[in-house]
């Protein structure tokens, strides 16, 4: 049983974890990480750690995109981590408890991004009259009491009463029903894989697919040897490939123009765009957040009307991936400095640009570097690998961090020049090529390595097994099942079945077929 | 005309559209579509920008994409702003089954009436006129999302509406 103080600090933790996810977006709240943590709350760090790969494999695939709020698997790891721990059972058995729980997350995120709606026509109202220090705080705390703090007391709750009620049911259900959680489990992870797959699935990306698969199902290579190898491979078809001429940016003859922010100035404004989100309704979605980017060079630049009336005009509809939201950001202050920014422009810029950008984001992200990021560090976390999770930390600081300071540095020195640049492809697709290789690689080598699907199926004669039906299959190729629960989830996701209604049914599949003893699956 | 969807989004191309609909309706192309956006140098900058992840896209006038509408060989998605703009595609024959609204902002004006689409009362009127030409208007964010018929929900938030 969970005491409430362990309770106490898991609350906390969702709280900070949710907060963090929302806003710097560094990677520090990873199921593996986030499992790790709760381990430690519960005295066993490795199995939850378990947890946390586990549940990273899980829902790489469930993407977050455009303001709408898939299941959330925050508070889900930190609850099923503690309950599984308690009552000494594999990570497996996380997955099918974190469903209910994660969508539940995804309800509680909607609703706080209703009440947040409330805190922005507060905010509307106070810059109306020109206090913008309240309305500053009220961005700055209106999610800490809504969005992250739901977050932290349903995983409170969570953790209290949860393992009371999995521990009551624990002894009532047939031990053969857990062990059919571990195979039902598997086949949710390979939907998981498949609603990342299904995005990306063109021959190309199948091809490096399948021979991630083969390195890691028949050739046993482990998973960072499979990512340095077909990153071997994808830079040399990066070198080799030809690059049409067209697609180059034109020079643009203008020097950028002197600068006015001191690295002060511009280091805090660079700060607070990792609040972009900190308040996020579902009337405006990031407005307040872009308002309070902006607004100490708002201050700098104007003064009463003036300063209301651009504040206001900074308050109207935005959303965008928070890490290409910063170009825009760094061009729109450029354009206040060399004072050619109405209040027309400025809207224009954003809602011209947000969109396009946000699509870039989004794909580049989600698809690529988080991909490879996240797998290797879930596999380190499933062979107990203590620094699974701040790998995983790291490449997010890294990698985000870095990414949204650059950008705001380039709009910002940038300025409208960018806007004049004849094209903009320049090459960049082909980068995007290399990091969906070695995705689609690693994906491949985790079907191979850690699916473990196979059928205890046996013919007996005269009280001797004469034949499995698995050594049939092994023959064929080893991980066959494993393969075919992937392709087969793609290929539904691709003909129109819900992502959703898919891992209920994949997961209702695997606890028959596990019962009755027809596919089992080897555990982590 | 190969259209593979039809789509209201005031953001246009955006993440929703590149990481979900795509593959899921099977395109190959975009087409974003408006008087004002075709001659708005920004959003055709912004166009540009959304060809750095691979996407074939390119942006016209109401006009000219139904020339080219008729001419292509690609299955394209159809981007557009706001209601009138998919009437004036659809009665001057863009043909589809059904219109997905995504995506309509706030703002003055404009009442809330889902989770992300914003409407006033001449754009719900523009709806039920894309109804009443035999096409489902359908409020769907992501394929992911369960599909909800768009014009009842503009029924229960306004009163002086009504389908043939």
């Amino acid at each position: 049983m969970a005491s409430l103080f362990q309770a106490f600090l898991c609350g906390l933790l969702a709280y900070v974890a949710r907060w963090e996810r929302v806003n710097p977006q560094s990677a520090f709240s990873s199921s593996t990480m986030l499992g790790f943590l709760t381990g430690i709350i519960f005295g066993d760090p490795l199995a939850g750690l378990m947890v946390g790969g586990t549940m990273d494999l899980l829902y790489l695939g469930i993407v977050e995109i455009g303001g709408a709020t898939p299941p959330r698997p925050e508070i889900a790891t930190i609850i099923t981590s503690g309950i599984v721990i308690e009552l000494a059972q594999p990570a497996e058995v996380a997955v099918a408890l974190s469903f209910p729980i994660a969508i539940l997350a995804a309800q509680l995120v909607n609703l706080a991004f209703i009440i947040n709606t409330g805190y922005m026509h507060y905010i509307d109202s106070l810059v109306a009259k020109g206090k913008f220090g309240t309305a500053e705080f009220v961005h700055l705390t209106g999610g800490l009491t809504t969005e992250f703090l739901f977050q932290g007391v349903a995983a409170f709750l969570g953790v209290w009463l949860g393992s009371a009620a999995v521990s009551a049911i624990y002894g009532a259900v047939p031990p053969a029903f857990w062990d059919s959680l571990i195979t039902a489990a598997q086949l949710v992870i390979c939907v998981g894989l498949a609603a990342l797959l299904r995005t990306i699935w063109k021959p190309e990306v199948v091809a490096f697919y399948l021979i991630g698969f083969g390195l890691a199902a028949f050739l046993h290579l482990p998973m960072v040897s499979i990512a340095l190898l077909m990153g071997a491979v994808a830079l040399y078809i990066f070198t080799t490939k030809k690059v049409e001429t067209t697609g180059a940016p034109e020079k643009v003859e203008e020097k950028p123009k002197e600068r006015k922010l001191s690295s002060s100035e511009f280091f805090r404004i660079f700060l607070r765009s990792l609040l972009l989100q900190n308040t996020f309704n579902s009337e405006r979605m990031q407005a307040s957040g872009y308002w309070f980017s902006i607004f100490p060079v708002l201050k700098k630049y104007y003064s009463g009307k003036e300063l209301v009336e651009n504040s206001k005009v900074h308050l109207e509809f935005y959303n965008n991936n928070p890490v290409t939201s910063e170009p825009i950001l760094g061009m729109n202050i450029a354009m206040i400095e060399e004072g050619v920014a109405t209040p027309e422009l400025q809207r224009n810029l954003k809602a011209g640009l947000m969109g396009p950008l946000a699509g870039v984001g989004d794909a580049i992200w989600w698809f690529t570097i988080r991909v490879i990021i996240l797998v290797l560090g879930a596999s380190m976390a499933l062979q107990g690998n203590l620094v699974a999770p701040f790998f995983i930390w790291g490449g997010g600081i890294i990698f985000i961090f870095g990414a949204k300071y650059l950008l705001l540095r380039y709009g910002y020195t940038s300025g409208l020049s960018l806007l004049k640049t004849a094209e903009v492809t320049g090459g960049i697709e082909r980068y995007l090529d290399l990091f969906t290789i070695v995705g689609a690689s690693v994906i491949g080598a985790v079907t191979g390595t850690w699916i473990g699907l196979y059928t205890p199926i046996e013919f007996m004669h005269a009280g001797a097994v004469i034949f499995k039906l698995q050594d049939a299959l092994d023959f064929i190729m080893p991980q066959l099942l494993s393969l075919i629960g992937t392709v087969s989830a793609v290929y539904l996701l691709r003909r129109g079945v819900s992502l959703f209604k898919l891992m209920v049914a994949y997961m209702l599949l695997g606890i028959v077929l596990g019962y009755l003893g027809l596919l089992a699956a080897v555990p982590f | 005309m190969p259209i593979a969807l039809m789509r209201v989004d005031d953001r246009l191309i955006h993440g929703q559209i590149t990481c979900a609909w795509l593959s899921f309706v099977n395109a190959n192309k975009i087409y974003v579509v408006g008087d004002l956006i075709a001659k708005d140098p920004i959003a055709i900058m912004g166009i540009k920008y959304s060809k750095i992840s691979g996407i074939d896209s390119d942006i016209f006038s109401v006009k000219d994409a139904l020339e080219n509408l008729k001419k292509s060989t690609d299955r394209i998605m159809v981007l557009v702003k706001d209601p009138e703009t998919a009437l004036s595609l659809i009665e001057n024959g863009a043909k589809i089954d059904w219109l997905d609204v995504g995506q309509i902002g706030y703002k003055e004006g404009r009442k809330q009436v889902a989770q992300t689409v914003s409407v006033n009362e001449d754009e719900a009127k523009t709806f039920l006129k894309i109804k009443n030409l035999g096409v489902d208007v359908i409020y769907r964010q992501l394929p992911d999302h369960n599909p909800s018929d768009f014009i009842e929900t503009l029924k229960k938030h306004f009163k002086n509406i009504e389908v043939q």
